[in-house]
């Protein structure tokens, strides 16, 4: 977690919940923030819509000015097991992709996402990097365990010396904990709940949870977590 | 399939050879293509490594070449350098390692190729060999720990045995992979070492180095052991 002498980070904000949450809770920790989002020819723009947008409530919410770095990446798309994020033609499911991993897994996104985001920083002066992974949410992505995060740090420490570390704030909290991050700010909170964009399909349908289709493994998680978060909302009043 | 990050410089070049000429010393099938990929990440040279790559490719009549458009983050005085702007006029004795060293680039040209590899199950290659020139991300250590991530992060675990390295697996130097690439016929004419200029600048610490590596390759070569 943030020690005292880091006062810059750089944020990896993906326009989604999760990444939303660690940019605010950023703003209010560090002098100074830097977001970074990434275009890598996903599904739908929409998600990196949603990232601008929260940089500039970032703005208006702190008075202050922060950088938005938007990073075009090209992920691999390989011919037998091209993913669902990437590809329209590819459907989403829990099995089948690529490792029979969910075929929303993109394979090497994260390690691209973390060596690009790293490399940013350190060019920078930034120690610290902040990705809002976790591992409570559901997939079983590899490459959003802690034990990834620990070999990416060992990696690029080899690689450069560099001081630059990730954090990961919300590694181990479950979706209804990640919305409760901000529930002190309800303002903060219904900008955060109304305006990211986790759906997978980019469904703009209005929800109490949210924005989505309602249908998809993103939306049924979100949808699931806003429940359990406003269950445990009404429990401690 | 083999696929082997390719610079158009003296290491990848004789990699190139050695797997186009002696596939089964290092486990490849000889049907299988060898993919050469280069990177542009934006510098001066990025032409004349595809142009050594592809002199080098007709001549075995083996290899396929692809390009990566990489937009790597850069300090500002690294963006401004020789390495990238054409017009500059490299200072004599300039040191890229020392002035215009691109923090992190190779995490993130090996991070690129390995994910490619793996999604088309091929093997990455690199030329890099046991001479320590001081950058730290292509050290035997960089290298372990990167095939650790790749498993870390879910790549399919036959493509992640390791990044191979054959050079360095066999301890050799930048004379001996000159050497080496004496013995398989690589016109080394037909390769470039500055990191800032395609012809060479002729006034950098690499180019002023490169003479000396193939004089003691050639040495090596003729079997007259350099001092």
């Amino acid at each position: 977690m943030k020690e005292d002498t880091r006062s810059k980070a750089l944020v990896l904000l993906s326009g989604g919940l999760d990444s939303a949450v660690c940019f605010f809770s950023a703003i209010q920790e560090y002098d100074e923030v830097v977001a970074l989002s990434f275009d890598y020819g996903q599904r739908h723009a929409k998600e990196l819509r949603s990232a601008h947008n929260i940089v500039e409530y970032g703005k208006h919410f702190k008075q202050k000015n922060y950088e938005h770095i938007l990073q075009s990446i090209k992920i691999p798309k390989g011919t037998s097991v091209p993913s669902a994020l990437t590809s329209k033609h590819v459907k989403l499911c829990a099995k089948g992709g690529y490792h029979n991993l969910p075929t929303s897994f993109v394979p090497g996104r994260n390690l691209l996402f973390l060596s690009f985001a790293c490399t940013h920083a350190m060019v920078r002066g930034i120690d610290d990097v902040i990705t809002g992974v976790n591992v409570q949410d559901f997939s079983g992505y590899p490459d959003c365990r802690p034990e990834f995060i620990k070999s990416f740090g060992e990696t690029f420490f080899k690689a450069t010396e560099s001081s630059v570390k990730v954090l990961t704030p919300l590694m181990h909290m479950s979706k209804a904990l990640i919305f409760a991050v901000h529930a002190e700010r309800p303002d903060l909170l219904k900008f955060i709940v109304n305006t990211t964009m986790s759906c997978y399909e980019g469904d703009p349908k209005s929800h109490a949870w949210g924005m989505g289709c309602g249908k998809c493994p993103s939306c049924k998680i979100r949808a699931k977590g806003w429940k359990e978060f406003r269950r445990d909302q009404k429990r401690t009043k | 399939m083999p696929v082997i990050l390719s610079s158009g410089g003296i290491d990848s070049t004789v990699l190139f050879y050695s797997l186009a000429k002696h596939p089964l010393h290092h486990g490849e099938d000889p049907n299988e293509e060898i993919v050469n990929v280069v990177v542009d990440f934006g510098q001066v040279c990025y032409a004349g490594s595809v142009a050594n790559v592809k002199y080098h490719q007709q001549k075995l009549g083996k290899g396929r070449l692809l390009t990566l458009n990489v937009d790597i983050p850069l300090a500002p005085e690294v963006a401004a350098g020789p390495i990238f702007d054409p017009k500059y006029d490299v200072e004599d004795g300039r040191e890229p390692l020392e002035s215009d060293y691109i923090n992190g680039r190779n995490t993130i040209l090996i991070a690129q190729a390995a994910a490619l590899a793996s999604m088309y199950d091929m093997l990455l290659y690199v030329g890099f060999h046991i001479e320590k020139f001081g950058d730290t991300d292509r050290s035997p250590d960089f290298l372990a720990v990167f095939t650790d991530l790749q498993y870390a992060g879910g790549f399919r675990k036959a493509t992640i045995r390791k990044i191979v390295a054959p050079f360095m697996d066999a301890e050799m130097d930048k004379s001996a992979v000159v050497n080496l690439g004496f013995e398989l016929g690589v016109e080394f004419d037909h390769t470039n070492s500055c990191t800032y200029k395609h012809p060479a600048c002729g006034k950098c610490g690499i180019c002023k180095a490169r003479p000396k590596w193939l004089e003691e390759g050639r040495l090596c070569h003729e079997g007259r052991h350099p001092k």
